[in-house]
This record gives C-alpha cells, sequence and structure tokens, in this order.
C-alpha cells in the first residue's frame, strides 16, 4: 500500500508562499465498528481552489467530504476553516457546528430539496432561519440564484415538478444563499442521466470561475480534469495519489490509481 | 310509531350526540398533542426522557380505556384529584389516545427520509427549526388520515363515558328508553346517528389516504 502523502498543494506553482487553507482535513479517522472507513487522511484546499475526490465506492471518499461540515463526526482528527478549527475538541456544540455550517456549503447525490415547499421556498428557509434575514431579502436573494442557475421561471414550482438536473441546480442555489465560504459536491451528477449531469457540471464550472472553493466528490473524470485544479484519488480509506488532475489521469504512479482508471476508460 | 314521534325522539337525543362531540373534540385536543410528544419521547436516545414515554404508551395501551376512565374518575380523588365526569372522560381517554396514536406519529416522523434532516443539518439551521419546518410538515402528510380513522374510533368511545354518567348519546338514549321503554328504538337510533358521524368521516379518511399514497408516487 502507498504511504499517505502530505497536504496538497501539488498544484499551485512551486516557490509561492503557502497560502492558508480555506478548508483543511488534519488527520482525519473515521471508524465504523472497528473498520476504519477514513484512515488518517490529510487534505488542504486552497482559497478558489477546485478539488476534486475520485476512487471506487467504499475508498471514503464521501465519509471524508461529509467530516468538513461535521455531517460525519470524524473519530479523531481537526477540520479548520480558513485556518480557524471549525469546533474545540470532543463533542462539538451545536452553535459550532451550526456556525460551521453557515460557512461550508453543500450538495448531495439525491438532492434533498424539501419537497413540501417551492423552489423559491427551499433556498429562503436557512436564510431567514439561521441567517436571520428578513423573508423579502430572501425572497430577492432566492430569486437572483434561481436566475444564476438558469431557473427563474421555476421559482414558485415544487421541486416535484422539476427535472433531477434541475433539482440539482435549485440545491445548488439553496446552499449559495447563505454566502458559503467553501462547497462541498456530494456525487452530484450520480443520480442523473448524462444529458440532465451536463447542466449541473455547468453550474458547476461557472461556480469555479468565479473563484468559489471547491471540494467535489465525483465520477465524472472529464469535469475533474477540466475543472478541477488538484486530484485526489482515494481507496481503502487513505489518499493513495494526488496532484494535477491531468497528470494522475494520463500517468497515474501508483498501481491501485492505474487499475481504477483502467475501469473507468475501459468501459 | 308516527313519523311524528321519530322526529321527536330523533331530536331528544341530539343534546347526547352534542354532548359525545365534545368529548370527542376535548380527548382529541389532549391526545393529540400528548400522542406527538410520546412519539418524540419514544423516539429520543437519552433514556430519562425514552423510558418515561414508553411506559406511558404501554400502559395506555395495555389498559382498557374503560379502566382509565375509572382509575381518572373514581381513582384520582383518593389522592386529592377530583374531576367533573365530563374533564375525567377527556383525560381517560386522551391518555389513551394518545398512547395508540403516539406510534401513528412515530411511523410518521421517520418515514421522512433522513437525507431531509442532513440538508437542514448542512443548511445550517437548529434541531428545532429543522423538527418544525422540515420533518413535521412531511410527517403531518402521511399521518393526517390514520389519525382520523383513530379519532372516529375514539368517538365512538365516547360512549364509555356512559360508565361515568356523562350525558352523553348512549346514555341519553338509555335515559330516554327507561321512561318511553322503547329500547329497540331509541338504541337503533342511537346507533345511527354514531354510524351517521363515522362513516363518512371513514371514507373520507381512506380517500385521503389513497389520495396521499398517488401523490407520494407520482
Amino acid at each position: 500500500m502507498d504511504a499517505v502523502l502530505p497536504h496538497s498543494a501539488s498544484s499551485r506553482p512551486q516557490g509561492e508562499a503557502p497560502a492558508a487553507y480555506a478548508a483543511e482535513a488534519r488527520d482525519i479517522v473515521v471508524e465504523f465498528h472497528g473498520h476504519k472507513a477514513v484512515n488518517n487522511v490529510s487534505l488542504g484546499v486552497a482559497k478558489g481552489e477546485v478539488c476534486a475526490i475520485i476512487g471506487p465506492s467504499g475508498s471514503g471518499k464521501s465519509t471524508l467530504l461529509r467530516t468538513f461540515n461535521h455531517l460525519q463526526e470524524p473519530t479523531s482528527g481537526q477540520i479548520l476553516i480558513d485556518g480557524v478549527f471549525s469546533v474545540r475538541s470532543g463533542k462539538p456544540t451545536a452553535a459550532e457546528l451550526m456556525a460551521l455550517r453557515r460557512k461550508v456549503g453543500m450538495c448531495f447525490q439525491s438532492f434533498n430539496l424539501f419537497p413540501h415547499l417551492t423552489a423559491a421556498e427551499n433556498i429562503m428557509l436557512a436564510q431567514v432561519k439561521a441567517l436571520g434575514r428578513s423573508k423579502d431579502a430572501a425572497r430577492d436573494r432566492a430569486l437572483q440564484l434561481l436566475d444564476r442557475v438558469g431557473l427563474a421561471s421555476k421559482a414558485d414550482v415544487k421541486p416535484s415538478k422539476c427535472s433531477g438536473g434541475q433539482q440539482q441546480r435549485i440545491a445548488i442555489a439553496r446552499a449559495l444563499a447563505l454566502d458559503p465560504e467553501i462547497m462541498l459536491f456530494d456525487e452530484p451528477t450520480s443520480a442523473l442521466d448524462p444529458e440532465l449531469g451536463a447542466e449541473v457540471l455547468a453550474v458547476m464550472r461557472e461556480l469555479a470561475r468565479t473563484g468559489m472553493t471547491m471540494l467535489v466528490v465525483t465520477h465524472e473524470m472529464h469535469f475533474a480534469e477540466d475543472v478541477a485544479d488538484h486530484l485526489v484519488f482515494m481507496a481503502d480509506g487513505v489518499i493513495v495519489e494526488q496532484g494535477n488532475p491531468s497528470s494522475v489521469l494520463r500517468n497515474p504512479q501508483a498501481d491501485r490509481t492505474r487499475k481504477f482508471l483502467k475501469a473507468v476508460t475501459d468501459r | 310509531m308516527t313519523n311524528d314521534n321519530w322526529t321527536k325522539l330523533f331530536l331528544d337525543l341530539l343534546p347526547g350526540l352534542g354532548v359525545s362531540l365534545q368529548l370527542t373534540a376535548g380527548l382529541l385536543a389532549i391526545g393529540l398533542p400528548l400522542g406527538l410528544l410520546l412519539a418524540v419521547g419514544i423516539s429520543s436516545k437519552d433514556k430519562i426522557v425514552r423510558y418515561p414515554a414508553v411506559a406511558v404508551v404501554e400502559v395506555g395501551r395495555g389498559v382498557p380505556a374503560l379502566v382509565l376512565l375509572y382509575l381518572v374518575y373514581f381513582g384520582l380523588p383518593q389522592t386529592g384529584i377530583t374531576l367533573d365526569a365530563m374533564p375525567a372522560a377527556m383525560i381517560g381517554l386522551g391518555v389513551s389516545f394518545a398512547a395508540y396514536t403516539s406510534e401513528v406519529f412515530r411511523a410518521g416522523i421517520q418515514s421522512v427520509p433522513q437525507g431531509q434532516t442532513e440538508a437542514g443539518k448542512a443548511l445550517g439551521m437548529s434541531g428545532g427549526v429543522i423538527f418544525g419546518k422540515v420533518v413535521m410538515p412531511q410527517a403531518l402528510k402521511i399521518v393526517v388520515p390514520p389519525l382520523l380513522g383513530w379519532a372516529v374510533i375514539y368517538f365512538q368511545a365516547t360512549s364509555l363515558a356512559f360508565a361515568l354518567a356523562v350525558p352523553e348519546l348512549l346514555s341519553r338514549a338509555y335515559v330516554l328508553a327507561t321512561t318511553n321503554f322503547q329500547y329497540l328504538n331509541m338504541l337503533s337510533l342511537a346507533a345511527m346517528l354514531y354510524a351517521g358521524v363515522a362513516i363518512p368521516l371513514t371514507v373520507l379518511a381512506e380517500h385521503s389516504s389513497r389520495r396521499d399514497a398517488k401523490s407520494r408516487t407520482a
């Protein structure tokens, strides 16, 4: 087994002073019933960087991603947002978790829109209830974000009347409404057919272009190569290989990476 | 018997029906919030909350409703709490209703996918807001039809308040029959009144549960 490589940053030009990471995982271990789903992983994402995590199912990539907003409580290790520990050691308080999650947006594989609310209401709810914005301000922001993801016409429509791709774009708008410093994406296109997935990827490209810091667990190799600044390959709970996306994808060093990429490209 | 007589008997029974409906409203006012509270209690990870909730639910379901009524009306006065027949019946039936419906509420809350709570957490909302604004609205849609069914059953169960001398529909029919000796007619009329309220509500409950199932698969 290859050793776990140190923090990322290999994608940035040599000699540049290491900027504080927008988000950093330090020595993260997640244990389920004695099995280490994530085994002592450290990973930093620089401000404005898009970091893609690829790897086989069960490699711990989603679990690692979910520790960044403590939806998955790590067994040990720390998460730093903007160089600051997101929670004190020990069991985090509800207030710490809420503060962390207002800075870290997240999109899920299954969208998880609130089915009883319209698209605009989905985007308004947390603005009003978590940030304390007025309903009018929240609605203005919701409409502006729906326009940005190309769904201005769906504002007053329930999610069940939208396609999967539209639902995921609404979910992205919902997360953006809190003005997060970093966005987490957990296989955002895996539940979508290729055409609908493409609409979502287009929105994510646009988001990356505006300088949003993004951490993306994905099976979309083209997206990873085109959009990501840094690529991480995980297997069996550890980072096997990481670096510039093109070089990892085209010239993998580790056997495990080669085996996985061969399985992907041979399809 | 002439039509005029039937009409008179029917009108004589109506105040009893009114009392039965009042009892139903009262037991629902107690039972629905208590049922929801018990559902939250039995789902709690905290043993100090869960065990008492489980105890109330098991006692409420394990003891016949009539025994609960007797306990509240005849038993409690020995502890210094004396209640009139009407509130005593509402409390006894309300506790019994809550014990049964806590399971309906619990199932409804649990049927809301975990991803909904996760999305709420990921958006930095508090547990209370997530429960009130995300989980409950979705759970309510699921629990309304079965709750309507339970409400019909407990509307019929208000006839047990007869045993506490509450002048509800059955008791009114019986008392009138002891004076006019028309037992068969009086009790049949009472039965028709119970059924006249219960059957349409049951049909409504079934209709809304079918519509609900349809809207969820669509």
